[in-house]
């Protein structure tokens, strides 16, 4: 893999855990651009009006670099009342020409650490050390350059525009070309151990890798597996069992069943069927579970 | 019913968890907004319970919650972790904390947590 490649990639995968971190406030109103590598003759902000709020979270520990969100201000306005529970729409309409309150600006500087926490992870997975992040630090920009003070010649930038409820963001991230180099090696040594999966489809009782297009891990194999029920017995009766038993389950014909990520659960679906011979499983929620699932 | 510190470095945050504490009847007795205020403030009001954020600037929460326990051995306090903060969580459990929640979280999982802590 080139230093190019490593670097939109790993532009790829921030950009996708920072969408996946927005859309658990505003589900349905983020999207996602591909990433772009910015030269010289390229504007790193382009599209996002300013002025804007520029949250800054740095790497620290694990790796250096740094990590710019820019909002432009009804963007934070909207998303500090979509987190709050409130309508975003009648928040930016309400307080159209106000500047923002300590408050909204605090919410932008908390959904930055929330989506750059999910992105270090990734990033710890790709390296196989911890990666931290330092508190962001929040303020309001009246043009790029202040954006980008840090840039010097040993610092790639990658660009990531992000659209929250209606409004251009931008994900820019200031990568040293050292981290390039490990990045690319770790991400070459990744390739090898998981080629990527060409089908996300799995069926019941088949445990087969699929991709998680999450973060960082996003080419990191994983087990789905699905399940139609449980029960419990005593050993007695389980070391009893021969062929021709029936063990009753837990779960009605038209219940949903469990699907797992590595053991954890991914969430619930419904099994299908696909051209009346293969069996699928048609997502109905999705709520991950951030500890592993014990037996019960 | 609770006498609560919040411990979080956004006044965002500490607004979200106070709302939703307040909401089920506790009551917050004081906000910190760094490990080291929270360790000050811990000392200062004696809370029957703490919240800690874990990314703060000048004193993480993992090092606060250290300090508190080696204070308060009898200590509750719950841990708030953004997303990918597993390893973290896990250390701050063996250091003391008696539960977590990752934001984004909903404030019945934040009364969850807390119901517990006080059981």
């Amino acid at each position: 893999m080139t230093p190019e490649e490593a670097l939109l990639r790993i532009g790829e995968s921030t950009g996708a855990a920072v969408a996946t971190a927005l859309a658990a406030y505003c589900p349905d109103a983020v999207e996602c651009a591909p990433p772009i590598l910015v030269d010289t003759d390229t504007d790193p902000v382009a599209g996002v009006p300013l002025p804007a709020v520029l949250a800054d979270v740095s790497y620290v520990d694990g790796v250096r670099g740094g990590n710019l969100f820019l909002m432009p201000l009804p963007a934070v306005r909207a998303l500090a009342a979509a987190m709050m529970g409130a309508d975003p729409q009648e928040a930016v309409a309400a307080g159209e020409g106000d500047e923002l309150s300590e408050l909204e600006l605090s919410a932008a500087g908390e959904v930055a650490n929330q989506m750059m926490a999910a992105a270090a992870a990734g990033m710890s997975t790709v390296l196989g050390q911890e990666v931290e992040i330092a508190a962001p630090e929040t303020r309001v920009i009246a043009a790029a350059a202040e954006a980008l003070a840090a840039v010097d010649s040993a610092t790639a930038v990658v660009s990531v525009a992000i659209d929250v409820l209606g409004h251009r963001c931008r994900l820019v991230q200031l990568v040293p070309h050292a981290f390039v180099v490990r990045m690319t090696r770790a991400l070459d040594d990744l390739d090898a151990e998981f080629p990527a999966a060409d089908d996300d489809v799995a069926a019941p009782g088949e445990e087969r890798e699929a991709a998680v297009p999450a973060d960082l891990l996003g080419d990191v194999g994983v087990r789905i597996s699905a399940e139609l029920g449980r029960v419990n017995m005593t050993i007695r009766r389980a070391v009893g069992l021969a062929p021709g038993a029936v063990v009753e389950l837990d779960r009605e014909l038209e219940d949903p069943i469990d699907l797992y990520v590595n053991g954890r659960r991914l969430g619930t679906g419904r099994l299908v069927t696909l051209d009346g011979d293969e069996w699928a499983v048609r997502i109905d929620t999705v709520a991950f579970e951030t500890a592993p699932e014990k037996g019960d | 019913m609770a006498r609560v510190l919040v411990v979080d470095d956004a006044a965002f945050m500490r607004k979200v968890v106070s709302d939703a504490l307040n909401r089920g009847g506790h009551e917050v007795i004081g906000e910190a907004s760094n490990g080291a205020e929270a360790v000050a403030r811990y000392q200062e009001l004696q809370p029957e319970l703490t919240t800690l954020d874990i990314t703060m600037p000048e004193m993480d929460g993992l090092a606060a919650l250290k300090e508190i326990i080696a204070l308060d051995p009898r200590a509750r306090v719950i841990m708030c972790s953004a997303l990918g903060q597993e390893s973290k969580v896990l250390e701050a459990i063996k250091a003391g904390a008696r539960d977590f929640v990752v934001k984004p979280f909903k404030a019945d999982r934040v009364l969850d947590a807390v119901g517990k802590a006080l059981a």
